[in-house]
């Protein structure tokens, strides 16, 4: 099988990505979505590796089919159509840096410039050090309306302390929070006091910045520790510039049908999604594409891709805990195909799962409208509820009657099963009652699961999942809250009370709340006394 | 009240008060000092706005306020600054830069006193010593104190002690509660004579030559008097 | 083989992440911890969702604690640290292990050890579903091992699973690398104006995460009832030069938001405020989350000087009121100390048997200039740091050792 790995983008992370894998022993394609690969300019030549690194300059990508471990990508390069077969799929865009000028009112010219510019011109071999002598009073602008962030603070700081110690020109910085969480961060700011830089806080009340038609600004603000009016009338303002996500990461997010976040990168805001995963198996997001980080952090990215990847030896797939459509059951609806968090059932031309792809959710079997998708390891619709509920001695009972309630209680593995682990470690067990079913997230609980239970026996139903922004399918907990919901409503129609089915959200390291849900649940279900469906 | 008008940064030069040796330029303004100084907010006085005005060098502005004149030098600010920063200290040197005429109050008057005279309000010796005598006779009258005696310039005793100027003034009576303790404790004290001013308004006016002075001459009834322990109540 | 066996010190999020990416790569990966209980300080920490997940990453301790437990390559040892390191063609590291008083076989949670122990802290309870006994003695708090002068928690165990006279254990591992991911300490607030130690109703941010952790709820040490009033004070022990604490710690802008708009959430008629002097960002979309809780939580942005003992062991804190100058006093149920990191406990001695140089404030930096071959620093012993980048660098070091071991074999 071909090992090769395709990056897509078009700056630094990329080459950077590129020749740190190459050198790692990993095959490389490198090609840009919109045809704009990476430069590897005159006198910048990839290193000694370069027999495995291969740049597709110009060559668009139009699609990709397959799943993790053999994809296959099309390129149209003008007229001709490229197929190539690879294994893992990286994507790593640069940043695209919005200077913060408009967000201050302020134009770009010879008075106003970005923090870039400001750098370059500080840099000795700019051969700008004249421009320096013109200038008394240097203004920076971060994070004075919005906030700033530690990466950009550091840049600022860095700046304004060169210019004060080694220009003579004295330096003030504008912000709201001053950002300082980052190694050496405090002491740069220490220093930059020590060489005479101002720094200027506001909390409520942002400075107004008037630029004039000669191109002269004026800055105005409530000194917040004078409590008094203040003024300055710097020759220089420079403003930050905030790291946007590239407009290349929505063309790749619809291509590949990849989660976005709240930011627009290309990851969602899910902790386990850290660090470089997406929804999809084998293409991974690194660096300024996933959002917007110190390079330190990058550099371990880098090196943690280049791990995973030259793995030589594939990671086993487990058959057992991978969903299965039965064709004959099938009718062709689509509805998996659309579901799936991890865009793992391919049309071939019947929807079929693809094993290396599949996370063993279970959402497309709940919501099959036909049962046609099966697992080995799922709990089947007909029998829960009537499983015998465990025995044990532990945790808190309210012992207000002599109704023991039997409760089927569903638990996410990755939420619910911890945190009752930690719950019996800390109780020394669980009241009488309870039936414990593991689902593998709680979006694999169907309605049926649900209904099922309590015409079986149970007189409670509890389903337990992550909280949403922590659900590893994305959407799965969303989704199981949305059938309870539901089915909360129907069932009054059949004579149950619609607080007999209860949906909670839980994480793995709550245990003690685990506990209280579990008291307050039997306590309420002690009080309705018992299931009459049974 | 406070100052409303504006500050033109243009027109400061903030590397003025730069080599001052109080650490100013490292303020957090985290307000610590503000939060734990019992005057701030008193006739407009506030700890971490003196440290930021000297930071932008705004040292004649603040030499000519009132309100640097406010803080007790109690401390607790330079305590409890992260940065060390010695806002005692600052507030001293500000004093230093007032011209003499301008000290608010009748600090630099009881200084000049002080100074020539040995307390604050020229108290000749005689009348001084008569006020001592005087009210250790009514020590001595009261049951549990017979026979007590004031020690003046006692050579070896154990402890010298100062007196506060108002304590041979309008509250002699006070004087009691220190002697009265002295005696039921067995101590072995003495005041001096002469040059007994227990208060320093050398320190709170930032006169550092006047404060100098009046310290030496405890220091010196101490040597003279072959004293180690020195009680300095102010 | 020592070429495909490495030594991880230190079983926190950046230690874990390492052992993982090690062990999927096909190494054999020792991880050892100086305490009790595996995962760190991460695994302490409490959840603090409310109707979403706030990704301050906690509940990312425990999945890795767990998938560590079930890796064939990786071995997991608590209570134990290095006694020494001899250059061998790699590392000879003789390790000490503390005595396993508790059977994890026998022993079923229930926890009358710890009603049993005379002495605080004799006891210790996990923080996690994978802390499995939930109970251990500590060997350095316990008077049976001072003395043999005490056997409560034995004669008290209802399964005999505890042995006061099981033995420390010393083995020798050959390492062909090492990873010290030894984390940090936590800054004890003793000389700080409030009152730490002295008032019942002052704790510090990790007291209050073992409460939340516990009980689900946060009480007042006093009377264990809920408090209407709650301070936090942020930068205690941080950003001090006095102390030389010259760094930001990073987490503790994060603890005060989430914990504050957390129990708002939980409990609407709690007031709480945050004392603070810069807001740190933290998360991704931090602008958002910011804007919305300061709807329901004070922020003050300046730092309290002092604090008094009020009606029913309330606290009297005097604040500067910023937009005023005045100098105020409010009364507070609880007040939370948001304490900084300081190095771990240890961390001299290790690096001295490593060769390691920490940098003036006492962490490990990036390195300080010395760089013993084979030892590869990770997480916040390195420097303050939260738990997404605690984990990159335990990812970033499992890369250069595995190439450090790729280069040695030549």
């Amino acid at each position: 099988m071909n090992k090769t790995a395709l990056i897509i983008g078009s700056g630094t992370c990329a080459k950077d990505l590129a020749e740190t894998l190459a050198a790692s022993g990993v095959s490389v394609l490198v090609a840009g979505v919109d045809g704009c690969a990476p430069a590897w300019g005159p006198g910048r030549t990839p290193n000694e590796a370069s027999a495995l690194l291969e740049i597709m300059d110009g060559a668009k990508i139009r699609f990709i089919t397959g799943t993790a471990g053999g994809f296959t990508v099309e390129f149209a390069d003008q007229d001709r159509r490229i197929r190539r077969e690879v294994r893992d799929i990286l994507i790593a865009e640069d940043p695209v840096p919005q200077v913060n000028g408009s967000l201050y009112g302020l134009t770009e010219g010879a008075g106003v410039v970005s923090l870039s510019a400001f750098k370059s011109m500080l840099n000795p071999d700019s051969g700008n050090s004249e421009a320096f002598e013109s200038l008394s009073r240097v203004a920076f602008l971060t994070g004075a309306l919005d906030e700033s962030l530690p990466l950009i603070a550091r840049d600022v700081m860095q700046a304004a302390l060169d210019l004060q110690q080694n220009k003579g020109v004295q330096a003030y910085i504008f912000t709201g929070n001053l950002k300082v969480a980052g190694q050496g961060l405090e002491t740069l700011s220490r220093n930059a006091k020590e060489a005479g830089v101002i720094f200027i806080k506001n909390t409520e009340r942002p400075p107004e910045i008037v630029q004039a038609g000669d191109e002269s600004i004026t800055i105005t603000y409530p000194d917040e520790v004078l409590r008094r009016p203040s003024v300055l009338n710097p020759d220089l303002t420079v403003v930050d510039e905030t790291p946007l996500p590239s407009p290349r990461l929505k063309t790749l997010g619809d291509l590949f049908e990849l989660e976005t976040g709240p930011d627009g990168f290309l990851q969602a805001d899910n902790i386990h999604r850290l660090l470089t995963f997406t929804n999809r198996k084998g293409i991974r997001v690194v660096g300024p594409a996933r959002g917007v980080f110190p390079p330190v952090l990058i550099a371990s990215e880098i090196a943690h891709t280049a791990l995973s990847l030259s793995r030589t030896k594939d990671a086993e797939t487990d058959e057992k805990n991978k969903a299965r459509i039965e064709t004959g059951k099938c009718v062709r609806c689509l509805t998996c195909v659309r579901i799936c968090p991890y865009r793992a059932v391919a049309l071939a031309p019947r929807p079929v799962i693809a094993a290396a792809a599949c996370e063993g959710c279970g959402i497309c079997a709940a919501e099959c409208p036909c049962e046609a998708i099966a697992f080995d390891t799922f709990p089947s619709t007909a029998t829960t509820g009537a499983v015998e509920p465990e025995s044990e001695a532990g945790g808190n009972r309210s012992g207000a009657s002599d109704f023991i309630p039997h409760v089927t209680v569903f638990c996410c593995s990755r939420s619910a099963v911890p945190a009752r682990n930690m719950a019996r470690a800390m109780n020394g067990g669980f009241p009488e009652g309870l039936s414990f079913i593991d689902v593998p997230c709680a979006g694999a609980v169907s309605r049926l699961h649900l209904l099922n239970a309590l015409s079986n026996g149970a007189d409670g139903v509890l389903v337990v999942g992550c909280h949403p922004d922590n659900c590893h399918s994305g959407g799965g907990t969303l989704l199981a809250r949305g059938r309870s919901d539901g089915l909360k409503m129907l069932l009054p129609r059949l004579g149950v009370a619609h607080d007999r089915l209860a949906f909670k959200n839980l994480a793995a390291n709550m245990g003690a709340e685990f506990s209280q849900v579990l008291e307050a649940f039997m306590a309420h279900l002690e009080s309705l006394g018992p299931n009459p469906m049974k | 009240m406070e100052n409303q008008s504006v500050i033109a940064l243009n027109a400061l030069d903030h590397g003025r008060c730069r080599p001052w040796p109080f650490l100013q330029d490292f303020c957090l303004t985290c307000g610590i000092c503000a939060g734990a100084c019992p005057a701030s907010g008193v006739d407009g006085f506030d700890p971490r706005k003196l440290v930021r005005m000297i930071s932008l060098g705004m040292e004649d502005e603040t030499v000519s306020e009132r309100w640097p004149w406010i803080c007790t030098m109690c401390g607790k600010c330079a305590n409890l600054c992260p940065m060390e920063i010695d806002i005692p200290g600052l507030v001293q040197k500000i004093r230093s830069r007032r011209r003499r005429e301008e000290v608010p109050g009748i600090l630099h008057k009881g200084l000049e006193a002080a100074l020539e005279t040995g307390n604050n309000l020229r108290l000749p010796k005689d009348d001084y010593v008569f006020i001592l005598e005087d009210v250790a006779e009514e020590i001595a009258a009261e049951p549990g104190f017979e026979g007590f005696t004031v020690p003046i310039d006692k050579t070896g005793a154990r402890i010298l002690t100062t007196i506060h100027n108002k304590l041979v003034n309008t509250h002699t009576e006070d004087l009691k509660h220190w002697w009265k303790i002295f005696h039921a404790a067995g101590e072995d004290w003495t005041v001096p004579s002469e040059n007994w001013e227990g208060t320093n308004w050398g320190y709170f006016t930032g006169d550092d030559a006047a404060m100098k002075t009046m310290t030496s001459r405890i220091a010196g009834h101490m040597e003279r008097l072959e004293i180690d322990t020195l009680l300095w109540p102010e | 083989m020592a070429q495909n066996r490495v030594l991880v010190v230190g079983s926190g999020i950046a230690g874990l992440t390492a052992a993982l990416d090690l062990a999927e790569a096909g190494v054999f990966v020792d991880v050892i911890d100086q305490y009790a209980f595996p995962g760190g300080q991460g695994i302490r920490l409490s959840c603090k969702a409310t109707d979403t997940c706030v990704k301050c990453g906690a509940c990312g301790v425990d999945d890795r604690l767990g998938n560590a437990l079930k890796h064939p390559h990786i071995r997991l040892m608590t209570g134990s640290g290095i006694q020494d390191v001899r250059k061998d063609n790699g590392f000879n590291v003789r390790i000490r292990q503390a005595p396993g008083f508790v059977d994890p076989n026998r022993c079923d949670d229930c926890g009358i050890c710890l009603s049993a122990c005379p002495v605080e802290g004799g006891i210790l309870q996990g923080t996690s579903g994978h802390h499995r006994p939930f109970y251990a003695v500590n060997e350095s708090a316990c008077l049976y091992v001072k003395d043999k002068s005490c056997t409560a928690c034995r004669d008290a165990c209802p399964t005999g699973a505890i042995d006061l006279d099981a033995a420390e254990k010393t083995e020798s591992i050959h390492a062909g690398a090492m990873i010290v991911a030894a984390g940090f300490s936590i800054h004890s607030p003793f000389e700080k104006p409030y009152g730490y130690g002295v008032f019942p109703n002052v704790m510090t941010s990790p007291e209050v995460e073992t409460v939340l952790k516990r009980r689900a709820r946060l009480v007042r040490p006093s009377d264990q009832s809920e408090p209407d009033r709650v301070a936090f004070i942020q930068c205690v022990g941080s950003r001090d030069a006095k102390l030389n604490h010259l760094w930001c710690s990073g987490y503790c802008c994060g603890f005060a938001l989430r914990t504050a708009r957390l129990l708002r959430h939980r409990r609407p008629q709690m007031h709480t405020t945050i004392f603070y002097i810069d807001i740190q960002t933290f998360g991704r979309t931090f602008d958002a989350f910011y804007k919305e809780t300061r709807e329901s939580v004070r922020l003050i942005r300046s730092i309290p000087g002092d604090i008094y003992p009020s009606e029913n062991e309330s606290l009297k804190i005097t604040y500067l009121e910023p937009d005023t100058g005045e100098t105020l006093q409010e009364d507070f149920d609880l007040v939370v100390l948001s304490v900084g990191m300081i190095p771990p406990a240890g961390l001299e001695a290790l690096s001295k048997t490593l060769g390691l140089r920490p940098t003036p404030e006492g962490f490990l930096g990036d390195g300080n200039g010395i760089k013993p071959a084979g030892v590869f620093p990770a997480g916040a012993v390195t420097g303050p740091m939260t738990l997404a980048e605690a984990a990159a660098g335990g990812a970033g070091a499992a890369w250069q050792v595995l190439r450090y071991l790729k280069n040695s074999q030549r």
